[in-house]
C-alpha cells in the first residue's frame, strides 16, 4: 500500500514543484532513512506539520502564510506539491530551505519547541551582529516599501489571508505577530510619520527563537518571506476595495 | 455518492471517536489508487477542510466520508466497523442503496 496519492493532489489543486535544488530533497529522504518515526514526528512539530505514513512512504503536509506543502517522501524519491492562495511563483522554493532545516533540527532536537518567552529581542542577537544590525533597517524599508501607510484595519485583514495576529506594542499604531514555525516568532510594529519624523517601523523576534537555534540566514530569508507575503496579502485587499 | 446526503449518518459518528477515525479515513484516502477520479468538487472541499482542520466536524467528517467511500468504499466500510461504528456503516449501505 502507498501513501500519497499524487493524482489525488492534483485533484485537489496542487501543483508539482519545479526546479528545485536536489539537495533538499535529499536531506529529507536522508532523514527519512536515518531518523526513527518518533524523531521524525518531532522534526514535524518543530515544523508545525502533520506527519503521516512510514519511514519507508510518508505524507508531509505542512502551511505557510497561505502556501500549502505536501511532501511524498519514499527515499530516496522525494516529490513537493504545493498550492499559493497568493500565487507567488517561487515562493515555495525559497521557502523550502528555511522548512528542510527546520525539520532537521527538530528530528535531532532532544526536547520539544521551547516555550513563548516575554522577551523581544532584535535580529543582532542572532550572532554576527556588525553585519545584521544593519538588517532592522533593512526589513523596516522593505516594509514600508511594500505597505506604506498602511492602517490597523488593512493589516488585519491582510491577517486573515496569510495568518499571524494582530497586537498591542507600546504606542505603535499597528502591530503584527506570526508564528510561522514553532517557537520562531516575528513582530512588526509601525509607527506613522508625522511632519518632523517619518514613519518607523520595528522588527522583533520572541527570545524563544534564539533556543530554536534557526540559522540568521534562515531568519532573514524567513523574515523577507513573512514581509513579502504580508505585503501581498495587503495588496490583495487594497485592489478589493 | 457525492451527492447522497450523509449528514444523519454522521450524526451518528460520536464525538470521541472522530479523531481516531478522520485520521484513519484519512489514510485510507491517500492510499486509495484512481484519486483522479475523484470529482474536482470534492476533492477541493475535502483540501478546504483539512487545510482547515475541520475533519472532525460534522461538514468535514461528512465529506471525508463522501471522499473515503467514493475512492475505497470496501476499506472505508471495514475502517468503520473496526472503530466499533457497524451501526455507521450500515446506515451508509442503506443510504447507498437508497441512493442508486
Amino acid at each position: 500500500m502507498g501513501m500519497a496519492s499524487t493524482d489525488l493532489f492534483e485533484k485537489m489543486g496542487f501543483r508539482k514543484g519545479e526546479g528545485i535544488e536536489e539537495r533538499w530533497f535529499t536531506k529529507l529522504s536522508t532523514l527519512f532513512e536515518l531518523k526513527s518515526w518518533d524523531a521524525l514526528l518531532r522534526g514535524a512539530k518543530y515544523l508545525k506539520a502533520e506527519l503521516r505514513g512510514t519511514t519507508s512512504d510518508a505524507l508531509l503536509k505542512t502551511s505557510f502564510m497561505g502556501l500549502d506543502l505536501l511532501f511524498s517522501i519514499k527515499p530516496p524519491y522525494v516529490e513537493l506539491y504545493y498550492i499559493d492562495r497568493l500565487e507567488k511563483p517561487r515562493h515555495y522554493a525559497q521557502y523550502l530551505p528555511i522548512l528542510v532545516n527546520c525539520f532537521e533540527r527538530g528530528c535531532l532536537a532532544n526536547s520539544d519547541p521551547p516555550p513563548p518567552s516575554t522577551e523581544l529581542v532584535s535580529i543582532a542577537r542572532f550572532g554576527g551582529a556588525d553585519t545584521m544590525r544593519g538588517y532592522d533597517r533593512v526589513f523596516a524599508s522593505q516594509l514600508l516599501s511594500i505597505m506604506p501607510n498602511a492602517t490597523p484595519e488593512e493589516v488585519r485583514e491582510a491577517a486573515e489571508i496569510v495568518g499571524g495576529k494582530m497586537i498591542k506594542h507600546l504606542d505603535a499604531l499597528w502591530a503584527y505577530e506570526i508564528e510561522p514555525l514553532a517557537s520562531v516568532r516575528v513582530r512588526f510594529a509601525y509607527w506613522p510619520g508625522d511632519e518632523e519624523l517619518p514613519p518607523y517601523v520595528s522588527v522583533l523576534y520572541g527570545a524563544e527563537t534564539l533556543l530554536t537555534k534557526i540559522p540568521l540566514e534562515d531568519l532573514k530569508a524567513l523574515t523577507f518571506l513573512i514581509i513579502s507575503r504580508l505585503g501581498a496579502a495587503y495588496h490583495l485587499i487594497k485592489s478589493r476595495s | 455518492m457525492n451527492s447522497v446526503d450523509l449528514s444523519d449518518v454522521v450524526a451518528k459518528i460520536p464525538k470521541s471517536s472522530r479523531s481516531n477515525l478522520s485520521t484513519q479515513l484519512v489514510d485510507i484516502l491517500l492510499n486509495a489508487k484512481g484519486g483522479d477520479k475523484l470529482p474536482s468538487d470534492l476533492a477541493k472541499t475535502f483540501l478546504y477542510f483539512w487545510q482547515k482542520d475541520k475533519l472532525e466536524e460534522d461538514e468535514g467528517m461528512e465529506v471525508l466520508l463522501k471522499a473515503a467511500l467514493f475512492l475505497d468504499a470496501e476499506a472505508t466500510l471495514k475502517q468503520l466497523k473496526e472503530s466499533n461504528l457497524s451501526e455507521v456503516a450500515d446506515a451508509i449501505q442503506r443510504t447507498q442503496q437508497k441512493g442508486v
